[in-house]
């Protein structure tokens, strides 16, 4: 049933409006953090602690506003659609505590790694990289749980909590975790010349192929999981008119290739292809499995009108939203231009 | 001190704790996730007193150059922004 016949005015679009507000936040996170992850996954790839350092120090100036959409994304799921967010948070209780110590450590080497000297400071680079990686790859297992669907009685069985340890959520961790580290990759190509741009470029491609194999069997593998899925993308000719999305992914996919590596001869493509191709992976990904989801907030049983809070509520707070933004895009955008540009190796940012 | 004064609400007079409790969630799960909530606080804590400890052991050095101008407007004002041996080592060497 289309809701659309029984809903009008606000309590139809307001949910449709926060559900487009919360995505972006979602999106924007996975973007802007994916690639600091990165930068700690590929960490046991440094040769020294010199080039753990200066992998760091290109993110340092900027990593801790990429936070805010994470927050942004969760409070919004509270507020916007509290069934989602008990749903969700409660089910998923176990991988939300390992991402959101893992970010802890992530977060406070950045810190204390300037700080500590000799034993201490290899042990700050530890958590630094182990930080990310169980971040990375329990965010993939949250959003493989979720695509999969999360039947609503879930939430009321005492000892669900071991829902998301299943073959299928596993894939999307380890996807996600090569998804950042490809992320990693195209930012120091991005953002450093020298060893760790020769280390990037090196770690490049392969890495491009073991994304696309990993996005190749979460595509083929999540209609036969799910039927509703497969009906959204091949019933009647549902397939052509989302046919933009797999062939741009394709488009995508080939550009990275070409221009992950550079070239023998001839001219040498831009630094930022890479990673803005690698991006656009990402976005595609990102609608792709969106696409399989809607209208439902957490399949198979939710839908974001189901789980939306009253519209007072919904019209309450995006009228704040409104306000703050375009000052959080503003922000953003303003510390990446100072930010722009090569960082040298010795050219500290320290806290 | 204001969550017992609460009880037994968690909303005040409108949702009881009862009420409130995630039903799928067993004792075991929310012991583990306290615990582990309280170890990592420790550790970051602990380490956090550590580095602030030996930076007063260390006291104000004397002879240390002062950061250029140029480092010491674009040094974020944060407390933590003082620290470090960094710091000062990068005002000399500049």
């Amino acid at each position: 049933m289309n809701p659309a016949d029984t809903l009008h005015g606000a309590a139809y679009w307001l949910p449709i409006a926060w559900f487009a507000v919360i995505g972006f936040g979602v999106l924007m996170y996975v973007l802007l953090d994916g690639f600091v992850l990165g930068l700690g996954i590929l960490a046991p790839f440094a040769e020294s602690e010199d080039e753990l350092d200066h992998m760091m120090n290109t993110a340092a100036p900027i990593w801790d506003g990429n936070e805010t959409w994470l927050v942004l994304g969760g409070a919004g799921l509270l507020a916007a659609f509290p069934k989602a967010y008990a749903t969700v948070l409660s089910t998923l209780y176990l991988p939300v505590l390992a991402m959101l110590l893992a970010l802890i450590f992530r977060g406070v080497a950045f810190e204390f790694r300037f700080k500590g000297q000799g034993r201490a400071k290899r042990a700050w680079g530890m958590a630094f990289s182990l930080g990310s990686i169980v971040a990375a790859f329990t965010q993939g297992l949250i959003l493989g749980t979720l695509v999969q669907g999360i039947p609503p009685e879930a939430a009321s069985v005492r000892g669900s909590a071991l829902l998301w340890f299943n073959p299928f959520s596993m894939l999307t961790g380890a996807a996600l975790l090569t998804g950042y580290a490809l992320l990693g990759c195209g930012w120091l190509i991005l953002k450093t010349e020298g060893g760790l741009h020769r280390m990037a470029r090196t770690l490049a491609r392969p890495l491009v192929l073991m994304v696309l194999l990993f996005m190749l069997l979460v595509s083929s593998w999540l209609p036969q999981l799910d039927e509703r899925v497969m009906l959204r993308w091949f019933d009647g000719w549902n397939l052509l008119y989302l046919s933009p999305v797999p062939v741009l992914t394709l488009l995508a996919a080939v550009n990275l290739w070409r221009d992950a590596a550079l070239p023998p001869h001839g001219p040498r493509p831009h630094d930022a292809r890479p990673l803005l191709w690698t991006l656009a992976l990402f976005v595609l990904g990102f609608v792709g499995l969106l696409l399989g989801m809607w209208p439902f907030i957490v399949p198979p049983g939710l839908t974001l009108w189901d789980a939306a809070s009253p519209p007072s509520s919904q019209g309450f707070l995006l009228a704040g939203l409104v306000v703050l933004l375009p000052l959080i895009l503003g922000y953003t955008a303003w510390s990446y231009s100072v930010f722009r540009g090569k960082v040298a190796a010795d050219a500290g940012y320290h806290h | 001190m204001t969550e017992v004064g609460r009880q037994p609400w968690v909303v005040y007079g409108l949702l009881r704790t009862a009420d409130a409790v995630s039903p799928n969630l067993v004792a075991g799960e929310v012991l583990l996730s306290l615990g582990s909530y309280a170890l990592v606080y420790a550790i970051i804590f602990g380490a956090g007193m550590w580095y602030l400890w030996r930076l007063l052991h260390k006291g104000p050095q004397p002879g240390a150059a002062a950061p250029t101008p140029e480092g010491g407007l674009k040094t974020p004002a944060r407390p933590l922004s003082v620290a470090g041996e960094a710091d000062i080592d990068e005002g000399a060497r500049s």
